[in-house]
């Protein structure tokens, strides 16, 4: 069976190598990138199943990733959010960009795994 | 040219010290070096930093797979998964003996901490314990300083050790801030119980800060029951009190009314504010009284928080209070919410005073034609309202000062300031737009009034009334300053015809206002000057009147005065005003309907005081008179019955025995107007109410005409008017007729009417015989549970009464005088039951129960040593303790038990037994035990057998010995006193056996009195 490609973008190492792990785990292939420009990078040389993303990254944050993904590359591939708690406003213009689900910090890498299912099982 | 040398000799004034050439290289030099070695020690240092800042986080990447692999095994895992974990366990654990490492991991662990939550949050609690860093962190607490202090507590609250809990109490009352306040937060987040932990220790101040991250604590903890917190109320802290106000308001708790009333007496200004807020937010009212006394105290912003909470809970009793504030208190902010809170309790009751124009006296602008001297007066007028005005203050000064300027330059308009200022223009526009519609305005007036128009863009409805107004609705005496005055020279409206505008003016007071109608304006009209549009002529203004028939109003009644409020008028008067009649409410034969009519009616009211009321309210209903009369219901229908008709029959019932002129008057004032009639319950009856009770739920009957008939009380009768119902009774005594009074023989005489002969049952036949039989089965059956009672001779029942005692209310301790008593018993009753008493004692060891005498003689002379019972519940410490003061004040008892504790599980009980043993033996020169009860035996029965010996001597002699002395039985003393008490003791101790605990006291006595008699040697022998 073929493994559903993820792409993790979140700029926190060692939040991101944990959730790497928990997912890999669960049988996802799982590509971590630490910041926007490097998403942009990935996403013009391929296009992952479903993304999951912070909000605040560097260069690139989350809202324009998404922005970039459903107008410049016109996908509607899944996009989950995550956010830290009180980021209201961040989190309804994800909502208002296309972004299809929301996470807030602290993560339970369990609700993740379930969520991603849940996405992709959408799609 | 001697001059001319001192002339040019200079003489300086500062010498520079002469500093030789190398010591100036060899400091520069010394500079030079600092400076290198400080830029040298600053590039190490950072490239120190920069290398462990790499070197962590190359390990923290190599850890954070390995804390994955932690938190994320599962229970299902592989075998191999499994052993890769042991195996990750074993290598973590090595290298955690690193510091660096060590400090590495905990930090991963803190960062993982915030960023993960559900169960892998848990397992990272775990894991942190597992590795054992929460001793790290302990090792830390013990620090002296205070960073490394809070970084360990920091680290025990994040990674959730309650076991710390007790650790980091200790720096609650620390006297270094940054420590409490860390352990402050622990405390609270480690256990449910740490914040009454925290309030009750805590002595410093609880900073606004450290409140709020303590509700943060408390509010994020899971299954968190928030305790009472009104028990911090009394609190010596200051800030706890005002901690425990917030969370009595966060969570509220309304159970701690009186405590919250009484803070606002407290002399902290937070601590009253928090409290007003808490009666604000739990409408306690009962604290409008204490509010009220503290109010003229209070700072300003305090005072407004009372008033906001008087105006939020109050009723209209505070409105004298507010009313007195708004009078007495300079504060401006106080009196403005003084005002607010009379309109929030009574709304519009204040109206708004500052910078309204009094537009009573408003006319149609083209009616008026001023001459140049009217608007000449009408300025001055103006000018002197603003004098008026401007006594309220410095604004009103300006004012003034503008005014004055303006008079003298006669250009009345130029106005700037504040509301007074706009109010001044307002009035001002006010008159210009009078002058705007006079014909023969003066130019330099109409320049004038376009000024005006400028500087104040709404127009005004322009009055030339002159009248004389004041605000009504002034609150106070200090608004009436605020009055404004307007003297306008009265003018006929009415194209200046005098005659026809009479009818409807009476006294100066216009008696209708025809400023409802619409004022057109046609914008396209501009003045002379091309300025803005001007008010437009009302004389120009072509207007359409509709005429609608009112026939509906009777002759009789129009021009007839039914209303204070309405005015008198003749109907040509008002015949161009549109009259909107609803047709549909209007009878058909033109009459005003009922309804109408009441509304007319002229209704005074007259203000009736409480008390008065009150005392209405207690009118007896026998003097009530309802006239209903007026009131024309309709005819009931067939069969419904109308309450008004019922007939009420009243019977008096007597109660002659009880029917006191006293409680006839009682029953008099019952109050009939309580009673309520509630007609939805009388079912099956069609009630026919009158239209005034239809829209009641119920009727009182206060409200119905009720006739009553006056009741004549009875007296009390005399036992011989009574009617008496009796029945005759077999008396054994043969009683004479003098003795039974005269009713009696009455009632003798006369037949017995009254009483019916009682039925009697016949209990014959085989149905009755077979349930009695099974009745005495019954009654058989459950005789047979009765225990049957045991006689006893009075010794043998005093015997057994002390018996039951020693079983109630003795232990194991009681098991040698039951032993002794078994020994001298005989009855056989008595025996058993000190059998089952001492079994009972002896529950866990059967074994001691001894039947035999040889068994008593050993087992029942071991003595009971007091450490016994100190032994049972102490430590071993104390044991050893104990051990030395047996030593001391041991006697042969504790040698006994001294011999028992050498087999005590400890060994050192043990050992130091021995030696108080040892100790106590050399000191009471106590001879080995076996031997002493042996010889103690021999000895007893020696002497008993002497005993027996001399009394048959002294038989075979005949000599009788004297009689028994206690002169030498000192032991005996307290029995010859109690038969010695005096006789009012006596009789109390008489009074007192009924009492079972004197009973046995009494039985105990004498068991130990037997008991000692038989022990005691004859001292005559």
């Amino acid at each position: 069976m073929e493994r559903k490609k993820l792409l993790l973008a979140e700029d926190d190492e060692l939040l991101a190598s944990l959730l790497s792990f928990r997912l890999q785990k669960g049988g996802y292939e799982v590509m971590h990138v630490p910041n926007g420009k490097e998403v942009k990078e990935q996403l013009e040389m391929y296009l992952p199943d479903i993304i999951v993303s912070d909000i605040m990254m560097p260069y690139f944050s989350g809202i324009e990733l998404i922005d970039y993904v459903r107008n410049e590359l016109g996908s509607s591939i899944p996009i989950i959010i995550l956010s830290s708690a009180g980021n209201e406003e961040n989190v309804l213009s994800a909502f208002d960009l296309g972004a299809n689900d929301f996470i807030s910090k602290p993560v339970s890498p369990s609700e993740l795994m379930v969520r991603v299912a849940r996405e992709l099982n959408k799609a | 040219m001697k001059l001319n040398n001192y002339t040019y000799n200079v003489y300086s004034l500062i010498n520079a010290p002469k500093i030789h050439t190398d010591l100036l290289w060899d400091l520069s030099l010394l500079f030079v070096g600092i400076a290198a070695v400080y830029f040298i020690a600053i590039f190490l240092f950072k490239k120190r930093i920069s290398a462990t800042s790499a070197k962590t986080k190359k390990l923290k990447q190599q850890i954070s797979p390995m804390i994955s692999e932690f938190i994320f095994l599962e229970e299902d895992a592989t075998k191999d998964e499994k052993s890769s974990y042991v195996n990750l366990k074993v290598e973590i654990r090595e290298q955690i003996k690193d510091v660096f490492y060590r400090k590495t991991v905990t930090e991963v662990l803190l960062d993982l901490r915030k960023d993960v939550s559900g169960t892998a949050q848990k397992r990272l609690f775990e894991l942190f314990k597992d590795l054992e860093l929460h001793k790290v962190s302990y090792q830390k607490l013990k620090s002296w300083r205070w960073e490394t202090i809070s970084q360990g507590i920091r680290e025990l609250t994040q990674m959730e050790v309650v076991d710390s809990y007790g650790f980091i109490t200790k720096f609650i009352n620390d006297k270094r801030a940054t420590i409490r306040k860390q352990a402050e937060i622990a405390v609270v987040t480690l256990r449910h119980e740490g914040i009454n932990y925290f309030l009750d220790t805590t002595k410093h101040r609880i900073s606004e800060w450290q409140q709020l991250k303590l509700m943060e604590v408390i509010a994020n903890k899971d299954d968190f029951l928030p305790p009472s917190f009104k028990v911090w109320l009394t609190s010596k802290n200051k800030y706890v009190v005002l901690f425990a106000l917030r969370l009595i308001k966060h969570y509220d708790q309304n159970d701690a009314n009186n405590s919250i009333i009484e803070l606002v007496k407290h002399k902290n200004s937070r601590i009253k504010r928090e409290a007003i807020d808490c009666i604000k937010t739990f409408h306690i009212t009962s604290a409008l009284e204490t509010l009220k006394t503290v109010f003229w105290k209070c700072s300003a912003d305090i005072k407004v928080i009372i008033l906001d909470t008087i105006g939020e809970l109050g009723s209209s009793e505070e409105l004298d209070f507010l009313n007195l504030i708004e009078n007495k208190e300079t504060h401006f902010s106080v009196r403005s919410k003084a005002l607010a809170a009379i309109n929030t309790i009574s709304p519009e009751t204040i109206l708004p005073t500052e910078g309204i124009v009094d537009t009573s006296n408003y006319r149609i602008p083209e009616d008026i034609k001023p001459t140049k001297k009217e608007t000449m007066e009408e300025y001055n007028s103006l000018d002197e309202n603003q004098e008026e005005i401007g006594d309220d203050g410095p604004h009103d000064r300006a004012l003034n000062r503008e005014s004055s300027s303006l008079e003298s330059r006669s250009l009345p308009t130029e106005i700037e300031g504040g509301e007074e200022t706009e109010t001044a223009q307002m009035e001002t526009s006010e008159i210009d737009a009078t002058v705007e519609n006079v014909s023969t305005m003066t130019p330099f007036l109409k320049e004038e009034r376009s000024q005006a128009s400028e500087l104040d863009e709404e127009k005004e409805l322009p009055s030339t009334n002159k009248t004389k107004s004041k605000n009504a609705v002034t609150p106070g005496n200090n608004t009436a300053k605020h009055d404004t005055k307007l003297e306008m020279e009265e003018t006929n409206f009415m194209n200046g015809d005098e005659n026809e505008s009479k009818p409807s003016l009476e006294g100066g007071t216009p008696l209708f206002s025809i400023d409802f109608l619409p004022l057109v304006v046609d914008c396209n009209v501009q003045n002379s000057h091309g300025k803005a549009p001007q008010q437009p002529n009302l004389m120009n203004i072509e207007v359409f009147f509709e005429e609608i028939d009112n026939g509906g109003i009777p002759f009789q009644e129009k021009g007839k005065k039914i209303s204070p409020y309405r005015f008198e008028i003749a109907e040509e008067d008002i015949h161009f005003i549109p009259l909107v009649v609803d047709t549909t409410e209007q009878q058909e034969d033109g009459t005003i309907n009922q309804e109408e009519y009441l509304m007319a009616m002229n209704v005074v009211y007259e203000e009736i005081p409480a008390y008065v009321r009150a005392k209405e309210d207690e009118v007896n209903p026998l003097e009530l008179i309802v006239y209903c009369e007026e009131i024309k219901s309709p005819q009931p229908k067939k069969g419904e019955i109308n309450l008004l008709d019922l007939d009420v029959f009243y019977e008096e019932i007597k109660i002659p025995e009880l029917l006191t002129p006293a409680t006839a008057a009682s029953m008099k004032e019952i109050d009939v107007t309580t009673l309520t009639v509630i007609y939805e319950e009388i079912k099956g009856v069609d009630l026919h109410l009158p239209s005034l009770f239809q829209s009641k739920e119920s009727i009182n009957i206060a409200s119905l005409e009720v006739e009553f008939e006056e009741v004549t009380v009875a007296e009390a009768k005399s036992l011989d008017n009574m009617e008496v119902i009796f029945e005759p009774v077999l008396i054994e005594k043969e009683i004479t007729e003098q003795e039974l009074p005269n009713w009696l023989l009455e009632e003798i005489a006369s037949p017995v009417t009254a009483i019916p002969k009682k039925e009697e049952i016949k209990m014959e036949g085989p149905e009755w015989d077979a349930k009695a039989s099974k009745m005495m089965d019954d009654i058989e059956y459950y005789l047979k549970y009765i225990p049957e009672p045991k006689i006893y001779q009075s010794e043998t029942a005093e015997t057994m009464q002390m018996l039951d005692d020693i079983d109630f209310f003795g232990d194991e301790r009681e098991i040698p005088l039951l032993r002794e008593l078994m020994e001298i018993e005989e009855k056989e009753e008595a025996r058993l039951r000190i059998k089952n008493i001492m079994s009972r004692f002896l529950g866990n060891n059967p074994d001691r129960l001894a039947d035999t005498k040889e068994d008593l003689q050993v087992q029942g002379s071991n003595p009971y040593s007091i450490f016994e019972e100190f032994f049972r519940h102490c430590d071993t410490e104390s044991k050893l303790i104990l051990l030395d003061e047996i030593v001391a004040i041991g006697d042969e008892k504790e040698v006994y038990f001294l011999e028992q504790l050498l087999e005590d599980p400890e060994p050192d009980i043990r050992h130091k037994a021995s030696q108080a043993l040892a100790q106590l033996k050399e000191r009471m020169s106590v001879p080995d035990k076996t031997v002493t009860r042996t010889e103690t035996t021999r000895i007893q029965s020696t002497a008993s057998t002497t005993v027996v010996e001399y009394e048959q001597l002294l038989d075979e002699m005949q000599i009788r010995p004297p009689k028994e002395s206690d002169i030498f039985d000192i032991g005996f003393e307290l029995s010859e006193n109690l038969d010695d008490r005096p006789e009012s003791l006596m009789d109390e101790g008489n009074e007192d056996q009924s009492d079972p605990d004197t009973e046995s006291n009494t039985s105990a006595y004498k068991l130990f009195k037997k008991l000692t008699n038989r022990k005691r040697p004859r001292r005559d022998g």
